[in-house]
């Protein structure tokens, strides 16, 4: 074995090689178990070096993916850049990136070594899924209650100001007039 | 054995029952003397703070200036939030400044400050409608508070746990009640500086308000209530609540002047507008309507719009609107 195709193995495992030369690398570790074993103990030392033991138990795994794949039937289909999808659903693209997302977000949960996972996969967590959609209104003020007339609300203002003025010896402190400071005058004139 | 427990059980109920009326005896004392306290601290003191407001879950922070000098009572009240509206009362006058109508309506002839002493808590008066009782020490912003509360006999009116700084009776948090004990709206200083030489309050920024629709608010005529007899109000009137003076309050446009009763039991206090004929009907309020703890009630008789307004439960303005009879002659 070459130290050339030793590079080429090692750049492989850091996805440093164009597609072309990941073609052939791939093809020749097909026909080669010398590669396929050089590329078990690759990943063994980057592992061992990382400080996860996890691939010891078991070596030889580039040999049974490819036995595995030997035994299953060929699929022979036309490979389509995913841009040139032409469905006519403008959404096809964003729920394929959703669905890469949620993938990825899985794969992340479910491999993240110590992390236990409680929750049964069938039934996924329903986050505050509201049946019907609400308007938060920022308040401007605050306006009678059960009114839609804006001469009615605009002289209720002129009322309650008035009285203010005469309830505000009470010596209650600053009640009286909280109510009128607080009121929405942008009725105030019809 | 089972008399002897009988003995005891009735000699610790009659023990209770002292204990407990003596309580009652010394702090019922102990209440007039912290509201008297407060209502001179209120009007005599020079202090300015922050204070939130919150009614009907809206949350609202205001700020206040109140100072007292040889040219009399002074108190500015500015809204932190939203359009800043504010006002500006003193002996003399009240000026309410509304930037978001961009108005600014002033009152003169010292009608607010010279009917004081109509409102001045004459806590005797009082005792017939409300219970008076002390309650525990609490703190609020920052100071040590005495709470008390002024509980109303019926429902007709609200009720009120006031907390008192307790070294100068300013009221530092104040709750309105309902009949139920919920608070209906409540005031609570966030911070409060009682200060002796506190700077008399700046003149509210007229600067740039040229173009404001300035509204010069008449008074009006005030008058004995005891002269008019065209309108019969006293029958039928809540308990405790009683005429406190007339006024006519100028119509807003054209038209005949509203005539305008304020009634108080003391304590709380209510208006009611009279208008005459022909009310318009984009105006007209039939029913009750209501704003934070302020209720309004309406209806028309004889082609007159009656409104009665006030901080009082919805059934006191229902009561009095119906308590109105127009003396035709």
């Amino acid at each position: 074995m070459t130290t050339e195709i030793n590079e080429r193995l090692s750049a492989l495992i850091d996805n440093e090689l164009s597609s072309a030369e990941t073609a052939e690398t791939l093809s020749r570790m097909k026909r080669s178990a010398e590669l396929r074993g050089a590329w078990d103990r690759y990943h063994l030392i980057g592992d061992s070096i990382r400080g996860e033991g996890v691939r010891t138990a078991r070596g030889g795994i580039a040999e049974a993916v490819r036995e595995r794949i030997s035994s299953e039937p060929t699929v022979i289909g036309k490979s389509i850049p995913i841009n040139r999808v032409k469905t006519g659903d403008r959404f096809v693209r964003p729920l394929a990136g959703a669905a890469i997302a949620a993938s990825v977000a899985a794969v992340a949960v479910f491999t993240l070594p110590g992390l236990k996972w409680d929750a049964p996969a069938t039934t996924p967590v329903q986050i505050s899924k509201s049946t019907s959609p609400r308007t938060y209104i920022i308040p401007t003020g605050t306006r009678w209650k059960n009114l839609s007339q804006p001469k009615l609300e605009s002289k209720l203002n002129r009322f309650l100001e008035n009285h203010s003025e005469y309830a505000s010896a009470g010596g209650m402190g600053v009640v009286p007039y909280s109510s009128f400071v607080s009121f929405d005058t942008t009725r105030n004139r019809p | 054995m089972s008399g002897r427990v009988a003995v005891y059980s009735l000699l610790l109920f009659w023990l209770t029952l002292q204990t407990a009326t003596a309580t009652t005896d010394t702090a019922d004392k102990d209440v007039r003397s912290w509201l008297r306290s407060m209502v001179e601290s209120v009007r005599n003191l020079n202090y300015q703070g922050t204070f939130v407001y919150l009614h009907d879950n809206q949350l609202e922070s205001m700020q206040i200036v109140h100072t007292v000098d040889a040219g009399g009572e002074r108190e500015r009240l500015v809204s932190l939030n939203g359009a800043a509206r504010e006002i500006v009362r003193d002996d003399a006058s009240v000026i309410c400044v509304a930037p978001d109508a961009r108005s600014i309506s002033v009152s003169r002839g010292g009608v607010g400050g010279g009917f004081r002493a109509v409102f001045s808590m004459d806590i005797e008066a009082l005792s017939e409608f409300y219970d008076f009782q002390l309650l525990n020490q609490v703190r609020v912003a920052g100071r040590d508070a005495q709470a008390v509360a002024i509980l109303p006999k019926d429902s007709y009116r609200y009720g009120y746990r006031i907390f008192l700084d307790s070294q100068n009776a300013l009221p530092l948090k104040t709750d309105m009640l309902d009949a139920d004990g919920t608070a209906v709206s409540q005031i609570m200083f966030t911070s409060i500086k009682i200060e002796a030489d506190l700077a008399r309050t700046e003149e509210s920024d007229l600067a740039g308000r040229e173009n404001y629709h300035w509204v010069q608010r008449e008074t009006g005529s005030v008058n004995h209530p005891a002269l008019e007899d065209d309108w019969e109000i006293d029958k039928g009137l809540p308990q405790g609540y009683h005429i406190k003076l007339r006024t006519q309050m100028p119509a807003e446009r054209e038209g005949p002047p509203v005539s305008h009763f304020v009634l108080s039991d003391g304590l709380a206090s209510l208006s009611l507008y009279i208008e005459n004929g022909g009310s318009d009907p984009e105006s007209a309020l039939i029913g009750g309507s209501r704003i934070g703890a302020v209720n309004a009630f309406g209806r028309v008789t004889d082609g007159y719009q009656i409104t009665a307004v006030g901080a009082v439960p919805a059934a006191t303005v229902e009561r009095v609107a119906a308590a109105v009879r127009h003396n035709s002659r």
